[in-house]
Parts: C-alpha cells; sequence; structure tokens
C-alpha cells in the first residue's frame, strides 16, 4: 500500500478529466504465487475480451508490472524495487447515461482477472469498494477523441468505410449528375 | 563512442553486397553436438571489422530461441517476441496466415540459421565444406533458401532496391537523408544501440545482458511475389488513370499508358524503379517510362523529408517508402527514430515462384519490425488514412483502397496477394563473445 500512497500524495490534485475524456488507473497488488494464472487468464481475454462489451470504454488494458525499470539515463540513485508483481488497469472513457458506474461494471466483467489479486473480495459490492480504493490519479494520458463516444466513433468509422466502398464501386463513372445522383441516394442511409 | 566491430557479426551495419548466398536452418542432435559445431564455426565467423581485400565469401551464424535454450544459454534477457513460437506469433502480431506457409521454416525445428554469401567457384567449394561440417556433427538442415541478386538492385516488382537504411553512429558509410531529420536540414545519425545491443539507444539506455552484447536480433520473412498480378493490377490501374486523371503531355495514348503505368507504380512505392525518390521528383518525362525499368542510378538520393508535403501531392502519405520510414512527416510517428530496421533481403526464385527473403536487424522485434509492419504497412490509422494499407501487404482487414492525391486524386483498388508470407523466423544474431560463450558453455 506505500506505493499507492506515494502515487497518491504525488498526483494529488491532477484530475482523471479533461473535457470529455475520462481516464481510470488502478494498481493492485498481485496475490503471492498468482501472476502465472493471472497471465493465462489475461492470454484467454486476448481472444475474447470482458471488456469489449463495455459501451463507455474507448481503450483499456491490464499490464503485469513484474518490477519497474532501472538503469535508464537520470534514472533515480536509490532505485524503487517492487515486493511484488502488480496489476496494472487503464482506460479511457466517456461515462454512459443510465445505471450503475463504470467501476460497478468492472468488477463484475473483470471479476476474473482481478481475482488473482491480493485481498479482492470473492463476492458483493466489497468488490467495487476494493477498485476504488486501488484507484490512482491518472495525470497524463491520451484521449484520441475527447467528445465523442464509443458508439459515435463506431458510426463514424462505418460511414467511412461506406464511403470508401461508394468511391470505388463509383471510380469509372465520368458523369457528373449521374455521379451526384448514386451520392445522395447512398448518403441517405447513413443520415 | 566505439562500436566494438570485430565482437559485431558482418552484415548487420553494412551490407555485403554479395550476388549470392544460401540459408541454412539447421537442428542439433543434442547440445553437445552444437556446441561442437559452433566451436568449429566461430572462427570462420565474418565479423564487422574492416577488411583491406573483399573475402570472396563470408559465413554468419544467428540462432533462435529454441537453438538457445539448448545450448543452455541464460535466456533470462531475451524478449517475449523471441521466445514466442513464431507459427503461435505470427497470426495474431504479423497477420499471417499459416495456410500460405511452406515447408519447415518457422516450425519449432530449428536452433540454428547458418548464413553464406560469396560468388562464383569459391562459393560452391566453401558451401560444399560447410555441408561436410553439417554432416560430420550430424547437425541436420531441415531447409534451406537460396538467394540471387537481380541486375541493377532490382527485386522481382522491379523496383530498385536496398538503399534505404538507418545511418547508424559509429560506422563510416552513412548518407544525407538516412538519419533522423534535424533543423537546417541537416540529418544526425541513429545510435546503434537501436540496431546493436550494448551501445546507446534513441532512449539513453544502455543496459543489455552478456549474451546479447554486439548482438542484434533478426527477423526472417520469406515473402513470395505475384509478379504477374502486380503487372496486370498496374495495368488496370494505368487505364483508370489515363481516363481520369489523364496524362497531360500532348503524348501518344501508348506511350501515356507506359507512363501512367510508372507513375501509379512510383506513387504508391514512393519510388521509381530506378531508385530516384518520388518526394524529389513527382513527375517524370514520359517518353521516359520505358527506361526506368531497365536503368540504374546506381545510389539515388536520400536527402528528402516530408513534412512540406503533409497532404502527400508529391509522395502519397501511404506509399511504402514513406509509411515504412516516415522521417518527419507529424502525426503519430513523431517518433520514427525508434521504429527504424536495417533491411538485407535477397531476391529468390524457384521455378516459377519469385520473391524476397526479407531481413531486417533491430534492437526489440516489437518496437522496431512489428510496428512497421502491423501499426504502419498493414493500416492507415498512424497516418491519417483509417484502414488504407500498404500497396505490398492488402489484407481483407483494410480499405480495400488506396489513395494517390492530386486534382482530381487517383482512388486506386488495394490487390490481395501480391505478397504471400512463406514463413518467418526470429532469431538472434549473437556477437562473437557471445558465441563463443555459447560454444563454450556447459562443456564438461
Ligand atoms: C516483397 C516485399 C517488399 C518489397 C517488394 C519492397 C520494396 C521496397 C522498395 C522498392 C523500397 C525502396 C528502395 C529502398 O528504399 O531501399 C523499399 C524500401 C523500404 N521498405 Fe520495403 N519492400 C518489401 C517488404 C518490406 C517489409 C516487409 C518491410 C518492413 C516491415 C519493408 C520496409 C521498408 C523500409 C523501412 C524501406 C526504406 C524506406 C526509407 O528509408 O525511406 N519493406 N521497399
Amino acid at each position: 500500500m506505500k506505493l499507492l500512497d506515494t502515487l497518491r500524495q504525488l498526483t494529488r490534485g491532477a484530475g482523471n478529466q479533461r473535457w470529455g475524456a475520462h481516464s481510470l488507473l488502478i494498481l493492485a497488488p498481485i496475490g503471492d504465487g498468482a501472476r502465472e494464472d493471472l497471465l493465462g487468464e489475461l492470454a484467454r481475454c486476448e481472444h475474447d475480451s470482458p471488456l469489449a462489451g463495455l459501451a463507455e470504454v474507448h481503450f483499456a488494458r491490464w499490464v503485469v508490472i513484474d518490477q519497474l525499470k532501472t538503469g535508464f539515463a537520470d534514472a533515480p540513485k536509490r532505485p524503487s524495487r517492487l515486493d511484488r508483481p502488480y496489476l496494472l488497469f487503464s482506460a479511457d472513457y466517456t461515462p454512459a447515461p443510465g445505471d450503475g458506474t463504470l467501476l460497478e461494471r468492472l468488477a463484475e466483467v473483470g471479476a476474473a482477472v482481478w481475482n488473482h489479486c491480493d485481498g479482492f473480495p470473492p463476492d458483493g459490492p466489497a468488490r467495487v469498494d476494493y477498485l476504488a480504493a486501488h484507484r490512482c490519479d491518472t495525470t497524463l494520458y491520451y484521449a484520441g477523441y475527447p467528445d465523442a463516444t464509443p458508439a459515435r466513433v463506431k458510426t463514424a468509422v462505418a460511414r467511412r468505410d461506406a464511403l470508401t466502398r461508394f468511391v470505388l464501386d463509383h471510380r469509372d463513372e465520368r458523369d457528373a449528375a449521374t455521379l451526384q445522383r448514386a451520392y445522395l441516394k447512398e448518403a441517405a442511409r447513413w443520415f | 563512442m566505439v562500436l566494438e566491430l570485430a565482437d559485431i557479426q558482418g552484415n548487420i551495419l553494412r551490407g555485403y553486397s554479395f550476388p549470392r548466398a544460401i540459408h541454412l536452418f539447421v537442428a542439433f542432435p543434442d547440445a553437445d553436438a552444437g556446441r561442437r559445431l559452433l566451436r568449429a564455426l566461430v572462427p570462420q565467423v565474418q565479423t564487422a571489422a574492416r577488411w583491406d581485400e573483399r573475402p570472396e565469401t563470408a559465413l554468419n551464424v544467428a540462432l533462435t530461441y529454441a537453438g538457445l535454450r539448448l545450448l543452455g544459454a541464460d535466456d533470462e534477457c531475451l524478449p517475449g517476441a523471441l521466445r514466442e513460437p513464431i507459427a503461435q506469433r505470427a497470426p495474431t502480431r504479423l497477420g499471417d496466415d499459416l495456410r500460405t506457409w511452406r515447408g519447415e521454416l518457422g516450425r519449432g525445428k530449428a536452433h540454428a540459421l547458418v548464413l553464406l554469401a560469396g560468388d562464383g567457384w569459391a562459393f560452391a567449394q566453401r558451401l560444399r565444406t560447410l555441408r561436410t561440417l553439417l554432416d560430420e556433427h550430424g547437425v541436420e538442415v531441415g531447409f534451406e533458401q537460396r538467394t540471387e541478386a537481380l541486375a541493377d538492385q532490382r527485386e522481382h516488382f522491379g523496383f530498385a532496391d536496398g538503399f534505404g537504411q538507418p545511418a547508424v553512429e559509429g560506422t563510416d558509410h552513412r548518407r544525407a537523408g538516412q538519419g533522423e531529420p534535424e533543423e537546417y536540414g541537416s540529418w544526425r545519425d541513429i545510435k546503434a544501440g537501436e540496431f546493436v545491443h550494448g551501445y546507446e539507444d534513441e532512449d539513453a539506455q544502455t543496459e543489455t545482458a552478456p549474451l546479447l552484447r554486439n548482438g542484434s536480433f533478426m527477423v526472417y520473412r520469406k515473402l513470395e511475389q505475384d509478379v504477374e498480378r502486380f503487372r496486370s493490377y498496374l495495368d488496370r490501374e494505368a487505364d483508370h488513370y489515363c481516363a481520369t486523371v489523364g496524362v497531360n503531355h500532348g503524348t501518344d495514348p501508348d506511350t501515356a499508358h507506359a507512363y501512367a503505368r510508372e507513375l501509379v507504380a512510383a506513387k504508391l512505392i514512393g519510388r521509381w524503379r530506378d531508385g530516384v525518390a518520388v518526394e524529389l521528383a513527382p513527375e517524370r518525362d514520359p517518353a521516359e517510362a520505358h527506361a526506368l525499368r531497365h536503368e540504374s542510378v546506381g545510389e539515388p538520393d536520400n536527402d528528402f523529408r516530408y513534412a512540406d508535403d503533409r497532404d502527400g501531392r508529391r509522395c502519397p502519405v501511404g506509399a511504402h517508402v514513406r509509411r515504412a520510414n516516415p522521417r518527419d512527416s507529424a502525426r503519430a510517428t513523431a517518433q520514427t527514430r525508434r521504429h527504424r530496421i536495417i533491411r538485407r533481403g535477397m531476391p529468390y526464385e524457384e521455378g516459377d515462384a519469385r520473391g524476397l527473403v526479407f531481413i531486417c536487424f533491430n534492437a526489440s522485434f516489437e518496437r522496431q519490425f512489428e510496428t512497421v509492419q502491423r501499426l504502419w504497412c498493414d493500416d492507415g490509422n498512424a497516418f491519417g488514412l483509417g484502414r488504407d494499407q500498404d500497396v505490398l501487404f492488402a489484407s481483407g482487414a483494410g480499405s480495400g483502397k488506396l489513395t494517390i492525391p492530386g486534382e482530381p486524386p487517383h482512388f486506386a483498388r488495394a490487390e490481395r496477394g501480391l505478397v504471400t508470407t512463406r514463413g518467418c523466423e526470429y532469431l538472434l544474431m549473437p556477437g562473437l563473445r557471445a558465441l563463443r560463450a555459447l560454444a563454450e558453455g556447459g562443456e564438461r
């Protein structure tokens, strides 16, 4: 816990929100001997991610941190060592209207992963408290589309693909009026 | 900063430019036999030390993860990319379809790769000696590959290839345009640690392990090229180009078509077939079109940047060379210097099949080669191009189009199957000391 306290102190006052972009960072110690199983669980997630169904999440990941990097230029003279591996979770998201918070949903869909963390409660609302207690301020993060919900981004991508198809299908059309009619007909479906 | 050239294997920092090579992927019967073979090979390994007279042949050795394990290497320092069986990694990280792989390449059986380069009688002679040596050690060749340079430095699609390389700090054969672009038109050499372990890299890190010191990670990919398909693809795109954009030189239709073909090819690759950069010469004389395919300009000018050509009116943003080395292009590529690779590929020909044995060296598979392949060539998002892909690597995951900006723009169709992966291997080409330690290691 000392690490978390230090982090909180360092980042106090820094926000987890810039415009519409929110950020969530959770750092939890991995249970004794649980690292290998956890890696196995994460490998499974690569094919079938429990996070895929979270409508508000743009980008999220879990990372196992075995040890802090040392020996780089300007590294602290007395490098900190981790006494155990940690599981980092980071996400950027746009809060969805409706019931429940992201933390609540995460505690449910991510339980099979956080189960490998030290002290993660077996069930119940205590899990949400656990995640909240292990949350850190993010301070520096990147959001590709701070003002758009993931759903809007997906729609935009689908329209871009449709436009691309239209362009390729009509690239031999020489007559401007015909092309315009085809475009208006096609575009009517997009909006 | 001084490079320990005598401890670094040859062909990494400076290309040999031998006309011929053979690559033998071998399996050791057991660790002792492997070590004995290495002991016999180490004194023969060509290093990067300067030569007064060019040797007639050159031999080099690289090891797979399986080989390093068998030899009892301390493998703590090896990255996941090397540990993971390549047949497992390639589908997820490189988008490979294993059904297109052929033979034993990448099937996890090889322990080492012995490379021999040269020409003529000396090459044939040394290859015989090498095969005898392998036999004597009970070492089996599981997969072998011959490569042969084409005239005028060409690859099979007809482009001059191989001169777009990073300028590496501590070497003396760099040219303007190959390093990192700096102010006032100057270029700075890329730190050697980006390619050879044990030297400072672009992140000011030098830390390394004895096994890696003076070694480099090697990517080996056999890429078959469908030359006929490329030719007919260019013909179709040239038809379309002539009909829409047009070649406005008052040229006769045949010349116009021949020129449009060359122009489209150049815009999609980023170099004309003779090697001249499209960024430097966005137009050529249509009458020259045929000549471009046969003439050679030796060492084409590399001294160009893209920052003044944001929209790609000169060189399209999605052109192969602009993706593979975006230089000073803005957007997600501000860190180009951390994603450079040294390419040492060579063409091959086997019956009707032709292609490129793509070989590259880097200090990190993930950060360098895989980033260039996956994020920059197989996708366009990093450049604001959506799902547009590199013309060479079009797949079902792409948008199906390529854009040549202009008035009007030319929307080319993406053609799948121009380049097909036939196999892949990740290796370590160790420094000489490390190789010797492996050869001696565990010896009772
Ligand atoms: C059959 C497949 C390929 C063909 C036909 C091909 C062709 C070419 C050609 C003609 C050039 C311009 C000549 C030069 O700069 O040396 C080039 C440059 C380059 N290619 Fe490829 N290439 C292929 C595969 C790849 C792959 C797989 C990668 C990496 C993922 C790659 C990365 C590069 C890089 C980094 C450059 C130099 C760009 C520069 O520094 O400006 N190429 N390639």
